[in-house]
């Protein structure tokens, strides 16, 4: 069973990134966990060819945030878009963000912003290879 | 002529009654009278023939070298024609006068005298001189029966004309000869009646006389001689009177020129006054058409006052009628100057009206946006506060999983403060949240209540279960409003009635609701809901402030929960137009009242 390379972390809070790295750590199915601190650091990071395969992406940041990244996302070429965006929700999202990100094919899922295990396990088991229970709670 | 022969007769006849009176007096003797009537009748008589002659006009009178005038029988009349004819011509020819014996001898003559007294039949007379131009002349024949009939009437002559007879002869008669003739019979009777009345009185005196005579004749033949030479001077005297008369004959042409001229201008007169009553029948006549136009026209006059009355009348009415309209119309105006007083007047209430009223939506409108500002505000504070506190949350319980069993027992129990603490702050930003968001929803429809609590039912089933609670629940009507908070509405108030109660009391919960009406403001009906418990009650003071937000009036201990439920239901009711408000005593139970309108 192998691992996941690389998930990247989008949030302006340094606490939630760190809470939820360690959370993501504690599955062990990844081998790598990247924080950038908004749109723009993500951005970056996916055009200098580091492509993750789950992106955890925060809606109010700083610089650019997460509208304005997911618009920058449809442009970039087909082989960097290969991500599985997870949109972080601080609270509940209203109706029509909702429906704003349902129109987006990339943005796959919707997580509260304080991750769990079991919301990670739940991830891997749907898009990549079952995770052993025991780590998952 | 013959009219100034007339006056003259007159005069004459004047004066020889004068005289006739001087002799009666003289000689207190008719017959002497008599006499001179037949002295007065001789002078006058040739001078009427004389006058006849000359206004017949004889169609050969030119041709004849004389006038010849025959003179019929022994009359004496002859020789006072004599007479004249030495003084007057006829037609300027001069007069031959003679006798007839015999009717059958009369010829070339152009008049013809007879006296009745002798006796000639007239119609033979006039059958022989018939066609011989001759105008008969006639004394004392009956009316009608000759040419120029003269009759003796009282002292003197008048005369009658038979025009036919005269102009068969060829004759033409000058107009003024028919003027004074005799013309009709009645003339004629009353003439002869006239002359008769004197015949019998003069015949009466002479019987008298008569008498008188036989007493007398003795002594008269006595004196006859004596008078005889009485006689002589008498008829000395009676020459002198002759004389006397001749001298009367010239005053008396004097006279007739005077009378001619007179008559001349009577004549004049006559004529004019013959124009003027000719005139006057002309413009009599026209009166009289005047008239008959002026009666017509006064019947038109009359049928037109009739109309004219009646149309006053009709005016009248008219007046009165115009009169009213009048009295109607300054009515109508008064009130509509009123209603327009009062237009105005409303015009300016509904002005200020109208102003409050903007005053009251443009305040609504500023209460509005700062009720959306505070809401917004709720909502953002609360959504804000979230994330800190998940923080939180999670980290403890990161520490917990991964420090919790090398914890001692003070950190142990903080750990377990601090999550609750975290817990409940969870709870009542939930709440809050919820608050904000409450009323929002205007998508209203209509919800049948009963459906509602039957879900309701079935949510609360676990509590309703542990409990052992009882709902007694009645029909409930459709109401217009969202189905999401009315069942929130009810939830609130049936776990409230659950909740508070004493350990050992089952709850009971009897939900109720009736249609009513506000009479005092007469607005629309509404349903008045009641949801009754039979809980520990809430006292009198403090129920006014149990629908404030995060209010409580037990420990967390006794009673768990925010304190937001009844400023839920509050805003909820409100929201749909309708009023809450309670009905409850200390320990024993209270009534919830919600209303919502129909």
């Amino acid at each position: 069973m192998g691992k996941i390379k690389c998930f990247l972390l989008v949030d302006d809070s340094d606490s939630t990134n760190f809470f939820n790295k360690t959370i993501i750590q504690k599955t062990e199915c990844v081998e790598r966990v990247l924080i950038a601190k908004n749109g723009r650091e993500a951005l970056e990071y996916i055009q200098s060819g580091i492509v993750p395969e789950v992106l955890f992406l925060d809606v109010n940041m700083p610089v650019m945030n997460g509208w304005e990244f997911l618009i920058e996302y449809e442009k970039l070429e087909s082989d960097l878009r290969k991500s599985i965006i997870v949109l972080m929700l601080g609270a509940t999202l209203n109706e029509e963000e909702r429906a704003k990100a349902e129109n987006i094919p990339e943005v796959k899922e919707f997580q509260k912003k304080m991750l769990s295990k079991e919301i990670i396990c739940k991830i891997v088991n749907t898009y990549f290879f079952d995770v052993h229970p025991a780590l998952c709670s | 002529m013959i009219g100034e022969r007339f006056h003259i007769s007159t005069i004459y006849n004047y004066s020889i009654s004068m005289f006739l009176c001087l002799f009666t007096a003289l000689f207190s003797l008719n017959t002497v009278a008599q006499e001179t009537d037949n002295e007065v009748k001789r002078l006058h008589r040739p001078i009427f023939v004389f006058n006849f002659a000359q206004q017949i006009g004889w169609p050969n009178i030119e041709e004849q070298k004389s006038f010849k005038i025959g003179v019929l029988g022994p009359d004496l009349a002859i020789l006072d024609l004599h007479t004249m004819a030495q003084k007057r011509k006829i037609h300027g020819k001069p007069v031959e006068i003679v006798r007839f014996t015999v009717v059958k001898d009369v010829k070339d003559i152009q008049l013809l005298y007879v006296n009745h007294k002798y006796n000639y039949d007239i119609k033979y007379i006039l059958s022989k001189i018939s066609g011989k131009n001759i105008l008969l002349v006639s004394e004392d024949y009956n009316y009608n029966a000759s040419m120029i009939n003269m009759v003796n009437v009282a002292g003197t002559f008048e005369y009658e004309i038979n025009e036919s007879r005269i102009e068969k002869e060829n004759f033409v008669i000058v107009p003024t000869l028919k003027e004074y003739a005799i013309t009709s019979s009645e003339k004629w009777k009353r003439l002869y009646r006239k002359t008769e009345k004197t015949l019998t009185k003069v015949q009466e005196d002479k019987d008298k006389q008569e008498v008188v005579f036989k007493d007398r004749i003795a002594d008269k033949e006595k004196e006859i001689e004596t008078k005889e030479g009485e006689i002589i001077r008498r008829n000395e005297k009676i020459e002198n009177l002759y004389t006397e008369s001749e001298i009367q004959k010239i005053r008396y042409k004097e006279k007739i020129s005077i009378e001619r001229e007179l008559e001349k201008n009577i004549q004049e007169q006559i004529l004019f006054i013959k124009n003027q009553e000719e005139k006057i029948k002309a413009s009599t006549l026209e009166i009289e058409k005047q008239n008959e136009f002026l009666e017509q026209q006064n019947s038109k006059i009359e049928k037109q006052s009739t109309i004219l009355k009646r149309q006053t009348s009709e005016i009248n009415a008219q007046k009165k009628i115009n009169i009213l309209l009048v009295g109607i119309i300054f009515l109508a105006l008064v009130g509509s100057l009123l209603i327009y007083k009062g237009f105005l007047q409303k015009k300016k209430l509904n002005k200020e009206l109208g102003l409050k009223n903007e005053a009251i939506s443009q305040q609504s409108l500023e209460l509005e946006v700062k009720n959306k500002e505070l809401e917004q505000f709720a909502y953002i504070a609360s959504h804000d506060l979230q994330e800190p506190l998940n923080t939180i949350s999670s980290f403890i319980g990161l520490i917990a999983e991964d420090y919790g069993a090398s914890f001692d027992d003070l950190g142990k129990e903080s750990l377990s403060f601090i999550e609750d603490a975290s817990d409940r702050m969870k709870k009542l930003i939930d709440a809050l949240l919820e608050y904000s968001r409450l009323g929002r929803s205007k998508a209203y429809a209509e919800v049948d209540c009963n459906q509602v609590l039957k879900e309701l039912k079935s949510d609360l089933k676990s509590r309703i279960e542990n409990t052992g609670a009882i709902l007694d629940i009645t029909d409930l009507p459709m109401v217009n409003g969202s189905e999401i908070e009315l069942r929130l509405l009810f939830q609130n108030l049936i776990s409230n009635g659950i909740k508070f109660r004493t350990s050992d009391t089952i709850p009971e919960i009897t939900i109720n609701c009736v249609k009513k009406r506000d009479d005092k403001k007469d607005t629309k009906s509404f349903w008045e809901f009641s949801v009754k418990d039979n809980g520990i009650g809430i006292p009198e003071e403090h129920q006014e402030r149990i629908f404030a937000i995060f209010q409580r009036l037990h420990s967390r201990d006794a009673y768990e929960g925010t304190g937001i439920g009844l400023a839920h239901c509050k805003k909820i009711v409100e929201a749909h137009g309708g009023k809450i408000w309670l009905e409850s005593f200390k320990n024993q139970g209270s009534t919830f009242y919600f209303t919502i309108p129909v």
